[in-house]
């Protein structure tokens, strides 16, 4: 009984240590007693309860893993389905099962055909099977549910589908949705095409250029305005047909360049293309402004003959009436002749007439292009205080004048700065209806000017027509001709100086002038010493003019002014007198028809006499001998027409 | 790490497996824990598959290596 028990139990172990993988024990070789000492039962009995834990252990994991793979195929957006080879889904993730909108019961009692396509039978040219018989994966790019006539598609447009060989005769497939990028991707070729066309219709041509200039695109209309097709320029560099383009590149702030081009003109800009925040290349707009500019001209020269009608217009308006006074009065005379007062009294308004005469064409030619200012040193604050008080007389308008002492010098054509003042003047007092104040503030300025305030306290003028005052012919009041300030505006340019205006509604206007001052100082006039000197010495005067009434005119006044005066129509003429009397000043007219005139008449009398003291005299004062009479040799200048006066204290002066 | 040497030499199977399945029963907290391997020198060959095929089912990882005139095999918890 004991010997069965033993083999019994030798059995067993050995049994035991087969499933544990190694060699049973030779009873033969083993005494009961080694074989308890060994205790091989024990060890395999705990061996078996270790392999026990660590099998528990083990599928604890595996619950785990397996849990989070379920949650991960649930929540990921793209479809899983598993099919086997009859067609039946053994597995599909919670995306693709809540996209077909059925319960996981119906999706796994049908088979894929009936769920995807409401089929009958299997597809022909199934992939499932393609993919069962070789083993290897089938992939389907970008394709639309609908061409492949599913039913079910869910939301879902255009997918990437995969199939992949999986165990036991299985497929995986695997859906991926690209619809939302497919209908960005349809919303920017869109865009794409709108742009395209909008480019294509466009007057301005376009031309898109990549970082080193070379040609992406040009639209039609650069097509036809370079004269070059598309297809001969793309990717060529654009300098290489059309060098000039490279102006647009010389500075780093893109302006609006324009450019001649096969008997055209073109205006053209250049922007970067920003992108990610690096210049990817240039956009180059171009327009032919070739007609725009013809037409431009054209407006211009409209523009001045318009111009030029209205002045001609004015002009001749006030001549006809100073005409007629002067006209009227000198038939009066006529009548009066033997009425001495009278007859003075009428020569006075004749007289007067000619004065505004006089006025008028220094109006014009300050307006001309060649009314150049005639410069001389003076003392600017009595021109302008006499302007001044002199349009603003009778009216009830204060004039407050405040002047810097020791007031640096200025060069100015006193007439026409006489001119700008009384405009001035004349604006305001029209805009305060005759009452009102003025301010006038003369001081010295940086960088060697003077600044000239001329402030009113009128109504101001309205914002709307502040850059417009200076323009010629604006005007906001009826009759009058709108030169006014654009006058004033090209005086002070041609005197190298600046003019202001500021202006508020209800408080005033105030013009800011600033003219460049000079460091020579003011020549005195020493007309009463002379004067005396006259009376002692009679002085010898020779005037020369081709016009003999005028000559005859001159003559007999500056007789009766206690000079001695001789006659010349020519410069030839007047030589010979100056070689044969002591003439002390020659009057010589600029221009002489038919004969030498003020100038070479100089030359020629420099020579007998290097001190000559000569004054011209002419009509045409933009002539520049008139305005730098000095460099030409001459002591002084005279205008035509001139009163009397002004030419006797001139004689004094330079005598 | 603390280190249990088993000199096994001379001793054949089933003697070898049964002696290293006993020490490792005996230590499987500790090794479990990372605080204990068991080094097991051993020339009889048999013993490579017979302590790996066991070992490995209990959960435990093997590493063997031949020296000059034995075999050591190397128990621990990865």
């Amino acid at each position: 009984m004991e010997k069965i028990l033993f083999d019994y139990i030798n059995d067993k172990i050995n049994q035991l240590l087969k499933v544990i993988g190694t060699k049973p024990i030779n009873k033969d070789d083993i005494s009961p007693e080694t074989l308890l000492e060994l205790d091989p039962l024990g060890i395999i009995a705990e061996t078996f309860e270790t392999i026990l834990e660590n099998l528990t252990e083990k599928n604890k994991q595996l619950k785990i893993i397996n849990n989070r793979l379920e949650i991960l195929l649930n929540t990921i957006s793209d479809g899983i389905y598993v099919v086997d080879k009859d067609f039946n889904i053994k597995f599909i993730n919670e995306t693709e099962r809540k996209l077909l909108n059925l319960s996981m019961e119906e999706i796994l009692t049908n088979k894929c055909y009936k769920i995807f396509k409401n089929l009958t039978q299997p597809c022909k040219n199934c992939f499932v099977l393609k993919v069962i018989n070789s083993k290897k994966a089938y992939f389907l790019k970008t394709v639309l549910l609908k061409e492949l006539n599913f039913i079910n598609t869910g939301e879902r447009e255009v997918v990437d589908i995969s199939f992949y060989p999986f165990e036991d005769d299985q497929v995986l497939v695997y859906i991926k949705d690209l619809t939302e990028i497919y209908q960005k991707i349809k919303l920017i070729n869109f865009e794409k095409e709108k742009l395209l066309v909008i480019l294509q219709s466009m007057m301005e041509g376009v031309i898109v250029i990549d970082n080193d200039f070379k040609v992406l695109l040009i639209n039609n209309s650069c097509e036809e305005i370079l004269e070059i097709s598309y297809s001969k320029i793309k990717d060529k560099n654009l300098f290489n047909f059309f060098p000039f383009f490279k102006l647009l590149f010389d500075d780093k702030v893109s302006k609006v360049k324009e450019i001649n081009y096969n008997n055209k003109i073109l205006e053209s800009t250049s922007s970067p293309i920003f992108f990610e925040n690096n210049i990817k290349g240039y956009v180059i707009v171009l327009r032919d402004i070739t007609e725009k500019k013809r037409f431009q001209n054209e407006i211009q020269k409209i523009e001045k003959l318009e111009a030029v009608g209205l002045l001609a217009g004015g002009i001749a308006h006030d001549f006809n009436n100073i005409l007629t006074t002067a006209y009227g009065n000198i038939e009066l005379c006529e009548l009066l002749i033997n009425d001495r007062s009278k007859l003075i009294n009428k020569l006075k308004l004749i007289k007067n007439s000619l004065l505004k005469a006089k006025n008028l064409t220094e109006k014009l030619l300050t307006f001309s292009k060649g009314g150049e200012p005639v410069k001389d040193i003076v003392e600017i604050i009595d021109i302008i205080q006499e302007s001044i008080n002199f349009v603003l007389s009778g009216s009830s308008i204060a004039v407050d004048y405040f002047f810097e002492e020791n007031l640096y010098n200025v060069e100015v054509d006193p007439g026409q700065i006489y001119q700008v003042f009384s405009n001035l003047a004349l604006n305001s007092k029209q805009a305060m209806k005759g009452k009102g104040k003025i301010e006038v503030v003369i001081k010295n300025f940086k960088n060697n000017k003077i600044k000239i305030i001329f402030k009113d306290n009128g109504p101001g003028i309205p914002k709307k027509y502040l850059n417009k005052i200076f323009d010629p012919f604006f005007t906001t009041k009826n009759g009058n001709s709108g030169l006014g300030l654009s006058i004033v505006y090209n005086i002070i340019k041609k005197h190298n100086g600046e003019i202001f205006v500021n202006s508020e509604i209800g408080k005033g206007t105030e013009f800011v002038i600033y003219l460049p001052a000079v460091k020579r100082k003011i020549i005195k006039r020493k007309n009463n010493i002379l004067n005396e000197k006259a009376k002692n010495h009679p002085l010898k005067v020779l005037i020369m003019d081709d016009d003999a009434d005028l000559r005859k005119t001159i003559k007999e006044i500056l007789e009766l002014k206690g000079f001695i005066v001789f006659e010349a129509s020519r410069g030839e003429e007047a030589i010979e007198v100056y070689k044969t009397r002591k003439i002390d000043i020659v009057i010589l007219d600029l221009t002489v028809i038919g004969g030498l005139g003020g100038v070479d008449t100089l030359k020629v009398l420099k020579n007998i006499n290097p001190q000559v003291k000569a004054i011209v005299s002419s009509g045409y004062s933009n002539d520049p001998v008139m305005s730098k009479f000095r460099e030409y040799g001459f002591v002084d200048k005279i205008e035509k027409p001139f009163k009397i006066e002004e030419l006797v204290n001139l004689i004094y002066k330079v005598a | 790490m603390e280190e249990l040497n088993i000199d096994l030499r001379g001793q054949v199977c089933p003697s070898t497996l049964l002696q290293t399945l006993k020490v490792v029963n005996k230590n499987k907290r500790k090794l479990k824990n990372k605080e204990l391997v068991i080094k097991v020198l051993t020339d009889n060959r048999d013993a490579l598959t017979t302590i790996p095929e066991a070992v490995e089912k209990m959960g435990f990882t093997i590493i063997s290596k031949k020296e000059k005139k034995y075999y050591l095999i190397t128990i621990k918890k990865e």
